[in-house]
């Protein structure tokens, strides 16, 4: 049997998991090689030396405290509910009062923009637009051709040529 | 006797007798199976109970499909691993605390103080070498050698096959041989 296979069963055989036949096939290993002879030593040691890292026995109050954690948790719970509710009703002030503002801005548009079409024409803006026409008619063919940069330019070149 | 279970579904209807018995048997194991990821007693504590906790949050929720103590260390081994993780700080510790956390050590009548430092650099030894395993080798360790748990429940709540938690076992275990030679030799080869 190869050394490397007896290890495994080495430590097998310190925790009691080997049958009869593989305890035998062992300690027939054991008792011919050094080297696993020295580790059945080691092995046996090791697992013996772990329980030297004792249990620890907790303390009587573990389960009162238990419970006492229980009922702080439940308590902050509780105290944390109303403080949910408050925010709930900051908020439905809060959506309240913007559905309120929303309203009242979407009626204000559509009345403005309804207003629109209602415009009366007056004598003024005649004026006005006679004023802007005139303004078109001063400007010349080369200006108008620098401005062409700047996109079509709707004015009546034959009527100033004509004039 | 009610078997775990049965007790786990009375603390679903809201028994809390049932649910501090299921304690009163399990919490010494769980505050123990801390306790070999922390190295101190007081945290064990703390975190054991933040276990239980856990437990208690999610009793409705609990389906009597596998062993209540698989399901109690899983629970634990989150605990534990997020506490490791969150906290990989090295604490040194003085001989007071040793005193105060040598626990059932005290019974062995061996209380002279370099007993108690010698047993300390055991601990703290075997402690330290665990720590540097991988998690799922320090974790079938300590549930096989200091819970006494079979193989089959290992791979149950580690979540894999036996073959692998026995190996897990095997490489730890020649890792600890390798790292307390000295205290093994120190120890006679009897
Ligand atoms: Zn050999």
């Amino acid at each position: 049997m190869r050394c490397e296979n007896v290890r495994s069963l080495i430590l097998d055989y310190t925790t009691n998991e080997l049958d009869t036949e593989d305890r035998t096939k062992v300690e027939a290993h054991i008792r011919e090689c050094q080297g696993c002879n020295h580790f059945f030593k080691l092995a046996n040691n090791e697992w013996k030396l772990l329980d030297e890292w004792g249990s620890i026995t907790p303390k009587a109050d573990f389960i009162t405290n238990f419970w006492n954690r229980v009922s702080n948790e439940e308590l902050n719970n509780e105290k944390e509910v109303p403080n949910l509710f408050k925010f709930w009703k900051l908020n439905w002030s809060t959506v309240s009062a913007l559905s309120i503002f929303l309203v009242v801005g979407i009626i204000s548009i559509i009345l403005v923009t309804s207003n629109q079409y209602d415009v009366v024409y007056t004598e003024g803006d005649m004026a006005d637009e006679e004023l802007l026409f005139d303004l078109d008619r001063t400007i010349s063919a080369s200006a108008t051709n620098l401005l062409e940069v700047y996109g079509a330019w709707d004015i009546d070149t034959t009527q100033e040529n004509g004039g | 006797m009610e078997s775990d279970i049965e007790l786990m579904m009375r603390a679903k209807t809201g028994d809390d007798n049932a649910f501090t018995e299921l304690m009163r048997r399990h919490y010494k194991s769980v505050m123990n199976y801390i306790y070999r990821f922390t190295n101190s007693r007081e945290n064990s504590e703390d975190l054991a109970q933040e276990v239980f906790l856990r437990v208690y949050r999610s009793v409705t929720r609990y389906k009597p499909e596998a062993k209540f103590s698989t399901w109690l260390y899983k629970i634990a081994t989150n605990v534990c691993l997020t506490e490791v993780t969150s906290k990989s700080r090295v604490k040194t510790v003085s001989l007071e605390e040793v005193q105060e956390n040598t626990g059932d050590l005290k019974d062995s009548n061996s209380t002279t103080g370099y007993d108690l430092i010698y047993r300390r650099d055991i601990r703290d030894s075997i402690f330290e070498v665990l720590k540097s395993f991988p998690e799922r080798e320090r974790i079938s360790i300590i549930l096989c050698k200091y819970e006494g748990l079979s193989y089959d429940e290992v791979a149950e709540i580690i979540g894999c096959t036996v073959g692998a938690v026995k190996t897990h076992v095997h490489r730890g275990r020649i890792k600890l041989i390798e790292k307390l030679k000295p205290f093994l030799e120190e120890r006679g080869l009897k």
